[in-house]
């Protein structure tokens, strides 16, 4: 585990000297094999991926483009779940940087209202799962049909989701695009980077040739801030949110701290509680902030930012976004918990 | 074809951890469940095998047992946590259910040599380890010796 400092070493000295094994498996041999077997697997078929403007669809889409070019088809869902801008980067990503077909759909009503009422965490991935595919299939109809629907899952999605195989692994969460899919499916799946963690995949990122500003982005989950929202999720509150999240992370930009990060966000929660502002009292919501180290996401540690860092992020949260008058900081570490709240 | 190296899945929730460390080392690695690595270690042809750690107790009855396969297969096998308790039961060694768990942090008193610890640890150095156990090995399979003791597991790290 990675909290037996030396672990790495035990594991690798038993497969260099005791197992004899050579030590050159890389990213590079990966994605030469990977290939081939998109290949093997796709054959003249048409692809539709998704594309989230994360690492995870962007290594996929360009994977997927280097194996199979023109029959790559890649959709955008807008789910209105995103941060602030998010739609707008992820737009002029691909369309200034990529050769990609890139196909924009707007569909956050549609998202927001399948969510009405729902505060189940379990059932809110389960609909984004669910919704989501319902769009991908008009979309790839729309399109002129496609045989393969292409997701970045990748091994952390898999073993939290999955009973791994039938063996004895406990579930933790059902992830919008593993446990979340529905039985009724018309295309088969293509999931290229599901062997690997995250880490992995941002140095397939690299070996792709894929920009440091994009390999090197934070994680964002699919279900994007529903997750973030525990109890129901309104549009107003999504807006809320997006506006903590945008004047967070300028913040920790601006103190050169977002690559020491693995991933941070703000979370909105539900709870309302009292503040005084200008002699009035307030009655707002609390917003929790979440940044975590890590080094491939399945275990991590609450970030140590100096108590000045945080007290700067929350005034500004506090002035400027109507909505929340107090902020907190989650110093919970994964175990016990998990990076996202939800 | 790369080397590679089979890990057997005992459900513990870090398996991955383990093939992800394999990889790191370059070496290519795939994870099995228990119930399925005899089927898998005809054609995946590894050069090593570890088996993972788990929820489950060998003191009990229906609990995982390490496939005869393994056993029989002749290459390296390295056993962790569940994987080394279900390996010594195999072997003729004993586990049992033992008072004073060990969660966390807890220290390993090197006591052999072992190609294990080639570069990092050496006789009389006290390491840093993590563990998580109710069960702890208290009688030794033949031909194996003690390398390793920690406050709790007197045979804690064992090789032969």
């Amino acid at each position: 585990m990675v909290h037996t400092p030396d672990g790495a070493r035990l594991l690798a000295n038993f497969a260099h000297h005791i197992c004899g094994c050579r030590g050159d498996w890389s990213m590079a041999s990966f994605r030469d094999s990977k290939i081939a077997e998109i290949r093997a697997q796709v054959g003249k078929g048409r692809v539709i991926c998704g594309l989230s403007g994360g690492v995870d669809s962007s290594v996929v889409a360009v994977l997927l483009h280097e194996a199979i070019g023109e029959q790559l088809q890649c959709v955008f869902v807008d789910t209105g779940l995103m941060r602030a801008d998010e739609a707008v980067e992820v737009t002029s990503v691909f369309r200034d940087h990529y050769n990609i077909p890139l196909v924009h759909v707007d569909a956050g009503d549609i998202f927001l209202g399948k969510l009405a009422g729902v505060s189940d965490p379990e059932k809110k991935r389960k609909i984004i799962g669910a919704t989501f595919i319902d769009i991908f299939e008009a979309e790839a109809k729309a399109a002129g049909g496609a045989d393969f629907l292409a997701q970045g899952t990748l091994y952390p999605d898999v073993i939290e989701s999955v009973s791994f195989d039938g063996g004895p692994s406990v579930t933790i969460k059902s992830h919008h695009n593993v446990g979340g899919l529905p039985e009724r499916m018309n295309m088969a799946l293509v999931e290229p980077l599901r062997e690997l963690f995250k880490d992995e995949v941002r140095a397939l990122g690299r070996a792709l040739g894929l920009p440091e500003i994009l390999v090197a982005r934070h994680p964002f989950p699919g279900p994007g801030l529903a997750i973030r929202i525990p109890g129901e999720i309104t549009a107003e509150k999504v807006a809320v949110l997006q506006r903590a999240d945008a004047i967070y992370l300028e913040e920790i930009r601006a103190a050169g701290l977002y690559d020491a990060i693995w991933q941070a966000f703000a979370v909105l929660l539900p709870v309302r509680t009292v503040g005084v502002m200008g002699d009035e009292r307030t009655y707002d919501h609390v917003c929790a902030l979440r940044a975590v180290t890590a080094t491939d996401g399945m275990t991590a540690e609450a970030f140590a930012f100096d108590h000045g860092f945080l007290g700067t992020v929350a005034t500004r949260i506090i002035n400027e976004v109507r909505g929340i008058n107090r902020v907190v900081y989650d110093v919970t570490s994964k175990p016990p918990g998990t990076i996202e709240w939800e | 074809m790369p080397d590679r190296i089979l890990i057997v899945d005992f459900g513990s929730q870090v398996t991955q951890l383990i093939a992800r460390r394999i990889r790191e080392a370059g070496v290519y690695s795939e994870i099995v469940p228990f119930n399925r690595a005899g089927e898998m270690l005809g054609s995946f042809n590894p050069r090593g095998i570890i088996l993972s750690g788990g929820p489950a107790s060998v003191v009990e009855a229906d609990t995982p047992r390490v496939p005869q396969a393994v056993l029989d297969c002749g290459v390296p096998v390295l056993g962790i946590c569940y994987g080394q308790q279900a390996l010594c039961a195999a072997l003729g060694g004993t586990v049992e259910k033992v008072e004073r768990r060990e969660f966390g942090r807890a220290f390993l008193d090197i006591a052999g040599d072992c190609q294990l610890f080639d570069g990092c640890w050496k006789v009389g150095d006290r390491a840093q380890v993590w563990m998580s156990h109710g069960d702890t090995v208290t009688a030794l399979p033949t031909g194996f010796h003690v390398v390793g003791t920690s406050d709790n597991a007197p045979f804690a790290a064992i090789a032969d």
